[in-house]
């Protein structure tokens, strides 16, 4: 098996790693988003959904831990590659302008990730950790609304949903050129799709602590 | 005297090549890996002779000076290969490009080289587009063709324009292959500076490492030389800053045969010279002059712009003079008369240049088709010249271009030293006084993959050279040459810079050794080199260190060479009284100013052996033409 | 061609020998607008060379883009701010009369500096050598239109093969990474049936010494093929993308 191990240290399959990590911890976040989305439905029905995936009992376990791994894969590989990447040009230039000339998401990736990784601590540590070993009988949608009501929280979090925003915008494109699916006709539309996504998510995700900061400061 | 033995073999042209090769020794297999073989030169002869030598089993060493073997002046060629195919049906055979060949080289080629080359052309093809040279192709997907220059038939293969960049790639890629599997020892950043002869035989070289300025001893049972041309000596040619003729000089003045220096190719479709810092003369493909039209203006220093110039106070004068052919006359004709043209102070403004008109096919077939067929020339023109060649016409002026002398060799390709080959265009053997577009890269590739596989293993196979170890006297003689040049270039230190002199002698050369010449410039041309290179080795300044990467003194050591060879290439020509192709003397043409050759006397070529610096003897080879007929070219 | 010179301020890398450190030394030089910046520096050197100072050493030769001998960073691009040509198609009509110039090697872990301007490329031909070929002993090819090759594909193995090797891709790469140049070669004999049989064993062979040269990796940002002389596209390095998962899943080879 010593091929495998060695493919993985290659370059192009470490990339691979992040993009198949990538690309399925990207449809999780499809879910997430549409989880979030029941929050539209008032708090009774926020408050089923929660409950439903709690009924699943082991089978959320499983997922959690296979959410866990995916991420903790594409972090390391991701921060590998940046540390790797970052010693293959030991004296910089004085003017470096080819940067300068590629697209602003594909500029700060790494950097793009990192603070999404500063968020998912926070953003376990706030919601997932509070609410399953917070104490007794608090709903999610108390904690969800309770943290949005302070400003500064819900700015955090809507910067860092931008930063996705961005990271995907790349991220995505990015996975289909790292396997190779690229064609002249597609690409194009994978590009476009790539830059809905971001905006999706990046809105989507941005939406609900701006309708509870609101909610809070407005009195309802 | 030298014995000039050409060993042309025997029967009927069509038969010599398979006879010889049936009749040539061969190395048995398990042998071949006990002969070591130096091939200086990574171009498309060197690279596709140490890649083939080594496939066979020989142990390769090849050199170059260049960063890489991909490197070497090869790559530049744009038009394309020929070869002798027939796909497009239309009559090609490989007498037919033979035929060509010889008319094309103005009757001073050996036939019997030349019909080879035309032989072998077609396996070139094959052999490239195996190695994934991506010619162009039909919508069938078969390989397309174009015609070129000097024939009527179809049987240029290319790749866009950068044919030579994909041919070379591909002979580069087959070498790349022995490199990994170590069967040839790749030395780059090495400059030859000399050949290493024991016993009358080729044994190895000194080189120059030129990141460290240390000399290096090499030896080998054969040395190729594969070095290209020496069209730099006119300094603005077409040729690479670094091409040069320091090896084929070197190998000279240990006494190799140079035949033919005289016979240089000016090339028409150059851009002008833009000023006082131009290094380099950039081509323009030659395919511009089928829908350019190339004119000046009927009045002496006209200064007025093109486009104020009205119809009739210009003269198309190619049209003018050679009405069947027009705009599409052979390259030196066509120099000639742009030459013409600006000596009488008819040029664009007074200068040196011509005007190659768009406007009429613009007007006729519209802006876009003009894009589809040339918008990368134009292109490029636009970024070198910074005008639109679309809205003004553009300016060309004939530059320096290819050398069809070169060191004299027999049909093995070997020169008058046993041991020592030449290929390429640093010998002189199959385009005469005149190379047709579109030759040289076949010229290249057939040395190297078809002829010198099979020529060198006859050396080995008769001769059975011995094995020499660098320690030799004779190495350590050499050497020994080398470095005292070096110091003594080094230690010159006087006012003038290396490329300061190497200007002159190109305006020299250009003036007096170009396009038209006659025995007055000749014999000027010859005191002045001379004179030249004697402020050259009192006056000279070499920067730097010696034990050090030094471009100064690497560029020094080459215009040392050139200020010999320069004068070699004015005596020859003056030797020459006759007008043949390149070789164009004013006392010698017709009385419509055609080329007039002397066939009783000079159907031959002109060998000429080193005695010292300054001093040459001539020996002469008789040329016979057997299979073609001598006959004037005419293109009116 | 009018000739009103301009007048410019150069900050050149100048570096005696790998081992040392290197600096930026000012020039004022007042150049013709036709000349190449390589002819602007040659009339520099010259004028160096009178002085008996010794001259800045960088790398040239065919002068009309095609050898990729030639190659500086030129106010922060490989090859200059134009796109599309090599650095000794710059002219200097690109420049504003008074303008500052700073000119560079190209950097990159793989590529060591040897003196000035001019840095080690030796790594690309190392990669060529590994597997940028085809395995086809000369004499023994079948006859050259035995595989007819559309005009789709003869483009898009043309396009990839006029890649001239300059390494600017590396040099513009944030990661100096060499996959454009990798690509292009391994696309352009993966697209032609020629290339087929040793098709994964190239592209997997040719990655690992990329590897072990010392490149970075693709983070797919595109500034190689912006700077690229020739254009080369990034389709290539998908189609390597491509051929190397296709050659870990399929190839038998044991040994990459």
């Amino acid at each position: 098996m010593s091929w495998l191990s060695r493919s993985f240290k290659t370059s192009i399959g470490q990339k691979l790693v992040m993009t198949i990590t990538g690309l399925l911890l990207f449809f999780f976040l499809f879910v997430h988003l549409a989880g979030n989305f029941t929050i539209w439905g008032g708090e009774a029905f926020f408050t089923r959904y929660v409950s439903t995936l709690e009924s699943l009992g082991n089978f959320t376990h499983f997922i959690e831990v296979g959410l866990a791994l995916l991420f903790i894969v594409h972090i390391f590989f991701g921060l590998r590659l940046a540390l790797q990447n970052a010693e293959k040009r030991p004296i910089q230039y004085k003017v470096y302008e080819s940067n300068n000339l590629i697209d602003f998401s594909a500029r700060y990736t790494w950097q793009t990730g990192v603070l999404i990784l500063v968020f998912l601590v926070v953003h376990l540590i706030t919601f997932w950790y509070l609410y399953k070993f917070g104490g007794e009988g608090r709903e999610l949608f108390e904690i969800v609304t309770t943290w949005f009501a302070n400003p500064l929280y819900s700015l955090f979090y809507i910067i860092i949903m931008i930063a996705l925003g961005i990271h995907l915008q790349h991220g995505f494109q990015s996975a289909f050129q790292t396997l190779g699916w690229t064609h002249p006709k597609f690409t194009p539309i994978i590009e476009k799709l790539g830059t809905f996504i971001a905006w999706l998510f990046g809105l989507g995700f941005s939406l609900i602590p701006i309708y509870f900061y609101f909610s809070a400061i407005g009195g309802n | 005297m030298i014995k000039l033995d050409a060993k042309i073999p025997e029967g009927h042209i069509s038969q010599k090549w398979t006879n010889h090769k049936f009749n040539m020794k061969l190395v048995n297999p398990s042998n071949k890996r006990k002969y070591d073989v130096i091939v200086v030169g990574t171009g498309l002869a060197g690279a596709s002779a140490a890649a083939t030598l080594a496939e066979l089993g020989y142990k390769v060493k090849a050199f170059t000076f260049h960063d890489s073997p991909r490197r070497a002046h090869s790559i530049a060629a744009q038009g394309g290969i020929n070869a002798s195919k027939n796909y497009q049906n239309d009559g090609d055979s490989d007498f037919r490009l033979f035929y060509d060949t010889i008319k094309g080289g103005d009757f001073r080629s050996r036939e019997a080289n030349t019909y080879r080359l035309a032989e072998v052309s077609g396996n070139i093809i094959d052999q490239a587009v195996a190695q994934g040279v991506p010619f162009a192709r039909e919508y069938g997907g078969t390989l397309a063709n174009r015609s070129f220059g000097g024939a009527q038939v179809s049987r240029t293969f290319y790749a866009r324009g950068e044919t030579g960049q994909q041919l070379l790639l591909g002979a580069y890629s087959s070498l790349s292959r022995q490199i990994g599997l170590k069967t040839v020892e790749m030395y780059t950043h090495r400059e030859m500076l000399d050949v290493v002869i024991v016993d009358g035989q080729a044994k190895g070289i000194i080189v120059r490492n030129l990141l460290t300025g240390e000399t290096e001893r090499y030896s080998a049972q054969a040395v190729i030389l594969a070095t290209g041309g020496y069209s730099r000596v006119f300094y603005l040619s077409t040729s690479a800053m670094n091409s040069n003729a320091t090896a084929v000089w070197r190998a000279h003045k240990k006494g190799a045969a140079f035949a033919n220096p005289c016979y240089t190719q000016i090339h028409p479709t150059s851009l002008p010279i833009h000023g006082e810092l131009q290094s380099k003369r950039v081509l323009m493909s030659e395919s511009l002059r089928n829908d350019g039209r190339i004119w000046v203006s009927k009045q002496k220093n006209d200064m007025r712009e093109a486009t104020d110039i009205p119809e009739l106070e210009r003269d198309y004068y190619l049209e003018r003079k050679y009405p069947s052919f027009g705009n599409l006359s052979p390259r030196d004709i066509s120099s000639r008369s742009a030459k013409e043209a600006c000596d009488e102070g008819r040029g664009v403004k007074g200068n040196n240049s011509v005007y190659l008109d768009f406007s009429n096919a613009i007007n006729r077939l519209g802006e876009n088709v003009i894009r589809e067929r040339y918008g990368n020339l134009f292109d490029m023109y636009q970024n070198i010249t910074g005008e639109n060649p679309y809205k003004i016409p553009m300016q060309i002026y004939p530059a320096p271009h290819y050398t069809m002398g070169g060191l004299w060799v027999d049909y093995n390709l070997m020169s008058n030293v046993p041991g020592l080959f030449v290929l390429g265009e640093a010998n002189f053997s199959d385009h005469g006084a005149n190379r047709l577009g579109a030759s040289a890269l076949m010229q290249g590739l057939a040395d190297g993959y078809f002829v010198i596989p099979y020529t060198l293993g006859n050396y080995f196979s008769t001769e059975k050279p011995a094995k020499v170890t660098i320690e030799h006297p004779a190495f350590v003689e050499s050497e020994n040459a080398v470095k005292e040049q070096v110091i003594q270039l080094m230690s010159i230190k006087g006012k003038q810079t290396v490329d300061s002199i190497h200007k002159r002698l190109g305006q020299i050369m250009w003036d007096k050794v170009g396009m038209e010449r006659n025995e007055k410039g000749l014999k000027e041309a010859i005191s002045e080199i001379s004179a030249l290179r004697e402020e050259f080795w009192k006056d000279v300044n070499v920067v730097g260190q010696d034990k050090d990467l030094n471009q100064t003194l690497e560029r020094a050591g080459r215009v040392a060479d050139f200020l010999e060879l320069g004068e070699l290439m004015a005596i020859d020509a003056l030797n020459r009284n006759e007008s043949c192709g390149g070789h164009f003397r004013e006392e010698y043409q017709t009385e419509e100013g055609e080329a007039l050759r002397n066939d009783e006397e000079y159907a031959s070529v002109s060998a000429w052996d080193f005695k010292n610096v300054g001093q040459w003897e001539l020996n002469k080879e008789p040329l016979a033409f057997e299979y073609v007929k001598l006959a004037t070219r005419s293109y009116k | 061609m009018e000739n009103h010179n301009i007048n410019l301020t150069l900050n050149i890398w100048r570096q005696e020998n790998p081992s040392t450190e290197g600096r930026f030394d000012e020039f004022k030089v007042s150049t013709s607008p036709d000349a190449s910046i390589l002819e602007m520096l040659d009339e520099l050197n010259n004028t160096l060379e009178a002085k008996g100072e010794r001259p800045i050493a960088f790398e040239s030769d065919c002068r009309e883009g095609i050898c990729g001998t030639c190659g500086v960073v030129v106010n922060g691009h490989p090859h200059g701010p134009l796109p599309k040509i090599a650095t000794c198609q710059l002219h200097m009509r690109t420049f504003k009369n008074g303008e500052n110039l700073y000119i560079e090697p190209f950097r990159a872990k793989a590529y060591n500096i040897i003196k000035d301007l001019i840095v080690d490329r030796s790594p690309l031909d190392k990669i060529i050598q590994s597997g940028g070929f085809i395995s086809i002993n000369t004499g023994s090819a079948p006859d050259a239109n035995i595989h007819p090759i559309s005009k789709e594909t003869a483009t898009i193995a043309i396009e990839a093969a006029e890649c001239i090797g300059c390494g600017a891709c590396v040099a513009a790469c944030k990661n100096a990474s060499a996959m454009l140049f990798v690509s292009a070669k391994v696309s352009q004999f993966a697209v032609l049936p020629q290339g087929q049989l040793e098709r994964y064993d190239r592209v997997q062979a040719m990655v690992n010494t990329m590897d072990e040269m010392g490149f970075g990796s693709c983070t797919n940002t595109y500034a190689c093929e912006a700077e690229c002389p020739k254009g080369v596209s990034i389709t290539n390095i998908a189609r390597m993308n491509r051929d190397f998962l296709n050659a870990k899943i399929s190839s038998h080879a044991l040994h990459f």
